[in-house]
């Protein structure tokens, strides 16, 4: 799985990228990464990541097995972060948990679907059963593409989550079957 | 208000209805041995349910490894020095949840029905107050009835239920019912709503 990378990408507009798996050396650009990304974006993290110490734990217990982050890298920047969270044990061991973060200046590129149709096929050679994510009722843009890489609406938790002015949000969280094809959206 | 420090209200001692004297304290690292008892003594099918597979060494090891109250207030009832209930209040530092807690709880059988269970979840809930928590979340098996009874009775509601999202140890995908608690009417009293 881990020779799938480094892979070469086009974006939609034209621009190279180079998708691989995050490794140690990689602290210094993943926060800087960070620093670039709005809070309001980064609120569904667990951590803390405007903390160079929080990044600092991250490429100190790098373990593929629990997290698998996916770069994209434009001209050695870091551009986009998509990270396969798995239990080994418990009752979430056959499921995956993506978390998405995406550059600002690099929304609207197919950057987002791109790095998930990544994660689902890591995902089914891994052999997960699902992925889930978690998103806000107002990420309207997130909510669609996710919608047509095959994940549906599992529940909407509401008004259960708060947006960086402390206001409530409805928390979304969407399932993908890996193991049955779900059906392509047609218009 | 500031959060009062955990090792400053524990251990406390209390008294079910039926007499027996426990003591509520917060897990430490000497409390291995007993909580490998004490999850021995949880028979097979409540076992299976839990989110992580006590029977493992190493689940309960990464508990002990990193204790820290403000992220996971592991919440233990011991009769006569014997774990009988483990009651875990799950917290997040930062983020979109910062202001939801998680609640876990599991009894000893032979402590069941003695209003023990019920004993840590309103401790839980009045740390969740006191820390500032505005809503807290349960995620039970739906063939756990009686624990969704139990939480239902603290005024959690269902929110959703995941159909055959979780699998249990024995490899069978259960619903998931999801149940939560809006901790600023919890303490309303009852005559509030009437």
């Amino acid at each position: 799985m881990i020779k799938r990378y480094p892979k070469r990408a086009k974006l939609r507009d034209g621009t190279q990228a180079t998708l691989r798996l995050m490794v140690k050396k990689d602290q210094h650009a993943l926060y800087e990464f960070f620093q670039r990304v709005p809070k309001e974006d980064r609120l569904f993290l667990r951590d803390d990541v405007s903390k160079p110490a929080t990044i600092q734990s991250w490429v100190d217990d790098l373990d593929y097995e629990r997290v698998l982050p996916l770069l994209v890298l434009v001209d050695g920047r870091v551009v986009g972060d998509a990270t396969l969270h798995r239990r080994r044990l418990g009752w979430t061991r056959h499921l995956g948990k993506v978390r998405l973060v995406i550059d600002p200046q690099y929304r609207q590129k197919g950057l987002g679907s791109l790095l998930v149709k990544e994660l689902i096929e890591i995902g089914k050679g891994l052999k997960l059963e699902r992925l889930v994510v978690e998103l806000t009722g107002g990420q309207q843009a997130a909510l669609v593409a996710f919608r047509h890489l095959g994940f549906e609406r599992a529940a909407v938790l509401y008004r259960h989550v708060k947006d960086r002015a402390g206001r409530p949000q409805d928390l979304v969280i969407l399932i993908r079957d890996l193991e049955e094809e779900p059906e392509p959206i047609s218009f | 208000m500031s959060e009062k420090r955990i090792e400053d209200q524990y251990p406390k001692t209390t008294v079910l209805k039926d007499g027996t004297k426990v003591v509520l304290k917060a897990m430490t690292h000497n409390d291995w041995e007993g909580l490998r008892e004490f999850f021995a003594r949880i028979p097979e099918e409540d076992r299976k349910f839990l989110k992580h597979d006590v029977s493992k060494r190493e689940v309960i090891d990464s508990w002990l490894k990193d204790i820290n109250y403000g992220r996971v207030l592991p919440l233990l009832a011991e009769v006569n020095g014997k774990i009988v209930g483990d009651a875990t209040l799950h917290r997040r530092s930062s983020g979109w949840l910062k202001h939801v807690g998680e609640v876990r709880l599991v009894i000893d059988p032979a402590y069941r029905r003695k209003g023990l269970g019920s004993h840590m979840l309103e401790e839980l809930i009045l740390i969740a107050v006191d820390a500032g928590l505005e809503k807290l979340v349960a995620e039970i098996v739906a063939e756990e009835k009686a624990a969704i009874r139990a939480f239902r009775r603290f005024n959690f509601e269902q929110v959703a239920v995941l159909p055959g999202i979780v699998k249990d140890q024995d490899g069978r995908h259960q619903d998931l019912v999801v149940m939560v608690l809006d901790v600023s009417t919890a303490l309303l009293p009852d005559w509030y709503y009437y």
